[in-house]
């Protein structure tokens, strides 16, 4: 049989001890073998993991998952250049928690769609990667969706319909069909900030005061100036009919929307660090450093790409 | 359609100092400067040069579009067979150069 050199399972555990031992069990190969690994996870969990490795700690690497993954489209290039890293001498381990409790709905579609392309991105790579799910603290219908995405999930399921049983992989969604989802249509009350984006400059300036007006700091105010100046710079070269931008406050976040005529085709953009001597298509990648969340999505109807910032230090009241 | 203040209208000057050409960037470095910037690098008699320094220090805004002018300005040199050097580097042009992973390409390594 052949066996896709990829193998993204996920792991479905409720609470620390049994995310501890899963974890264990997971690193005990590549521990075997001296392999790397790497382990992404919130950092309660990862300190109870040191622990539990003691000295083995030194030989897997670790990363808090909540800054790492705080936009989820900046976990699949931390997954590259882990890879990248530690190339060609055999096979990788990694573990990765991507969703947990408290992530918004828009932040779980994200990361839903992370886990989708994680299968892609990763499609002829040596990597055995775990992405835990903790079933006791999550939402039935989140851990419902792991299905669609991991090819393998463990412990076995005790449904029956799913058609997995053993160690055999159960197909997943295509990639493909994931540009073409349809986002939440903006509140009611989201403002038009630009159409004439030709006028980079007056749209910089529009959104530096919505944003400043919406709580966030200057350092913030400034990465949503940029990023959104990157989507409407692409507008501009790539997108055709009409353009519009639009802003709204949603959660606390300041969101700003740039929808164009043209067409996104490739599913993975902006979640590879483009090489330096490339001379652009950089816009999408800086746009992932900058935001919270940055959500693409593109069919016959045209492109919408909806930028999420919020202000890291929120004012207690 | 342009209100800009002196300090956000993009300018880049040229000088020529013997046989090394100073090009000074100031303002926002947008698609629209990018676009200046290209036809300002058109101009530079590359071949009769022996380097090309470039000020970015009064840079106050940068985008990717503004970054691929400078690293194609680079490009050319380089195909000339000539070194840019970047002498001053504005905090705006710090953060994108990090972001985009090119600080050691358009800094040069030393």
């Amino acid at each position: 049989m052949l066996t896709a050199p990829f193998r993204h399972e996920a792991f479905l555990y409720a609470g620390h001890d049994d995310f501890v031992a899963g974890a264990l069990a997971f690193l005990a190969a590549p521990l075997a073998v001296s392999r790397p690994a790497l382990v992404m996870t919130d950092g309660p969990k990862l300190a109870l993991l040191r622990a539990a490795l003691g000295e083995r700690a030194a030989a897997v690497d670790f990363a808090d998952m909540a800054i790492v993954g705080r936009n989820p489209a900046r976990i699949i290039p931390a997954w590259a250049a882990f890879a990248e890293a530690n190339h060609g001498a055999g096979p990788l381990w990694g573990i990765g928690e991507p969703v947990w409790p408290g992530r918004s709905p828009a932040e779980l579609d994200e990361c839903r769609h992370h886990e989708v392309l994680l299968n892609l991105a990763f499609s002829d790579s040596a990597f055995h990667l775990l992405c835990p799910y903790d079933v006791a603290a999550l939402e039935p219908s989140v851990v419902d969706d792991v299905w669609a995405s991991h090819p393998r999930v463990s412990p076995p399921s005790p449904r029956s319909d799913n058609g997995a049983s053993g160690d055999a992989a159960h197909d997943v969604v295509d990639s493909a069909s994931l540009l073409a989802e349809a986002l939440p249509e903006p509140p009611a009350d989201a403002t038009v900030i630009g159409s004439d984006l030709d006028d980079l400059h007056g749209l910089r300036c529009h959104v530096q005061r919505v944003a400043a007006a919406s709580g966030l700091a200057a350092g913030e105010t400034d990465d949503l100036v940029l990023a959104v100046d990157e989507v409407a710079t692409n507008s501009l070269c790539y997108g055709g009919g009409a353009r519009e931008v639009l802003s709204w406050v949603d959660a606390g976040a300041v969101v700003c929307e740039v929808r164009d005529g043209g067409r996104v085709t490739d599913p993975l953009v902006g979640r590879r660090r483009p090489p330096p001597d490339q001379l652009g298509g950089r816009g999408l990648w800086i746009a992932n450093q900058l935001c919270d969340l940055v959500q693409v999505r593109s069919s016959d109807a045209g492109t919408v790409v909806r930028l999420h910032k919020r202000p890291a230090l929120v004012a207690s009241v | 359609m342009d209100n800009r203040s002196a300090g956000e209208m993009f300018t880049s000057t040229v000088s020529i100092d013997g046989r090394v050409a100073l090009v000074r960037l100031a303002g926002e470095l947008d698609l629209h400067g990018a676009e200046q910037l290209a036809a300002a690098a058109q101009a530079l008699p590359l071949d009769e040069l022996d380097g090309v320094a470039v000020d970015a220090g009064s840079l106050t805004f940068i985008d990717s579009a503004g970054l691929h002018a400078m690293l194609t300005l680079r490009h050319e040199c380089e195909q000339n067979g000539i070194d840019m050097r970047l002498t001053a580097v504005s905090a705006p042009l710090e953060r994108v150069m990090a972001m985009a992973g090119v600080e050691e390409l358009l800094r040069g390594r030393d």
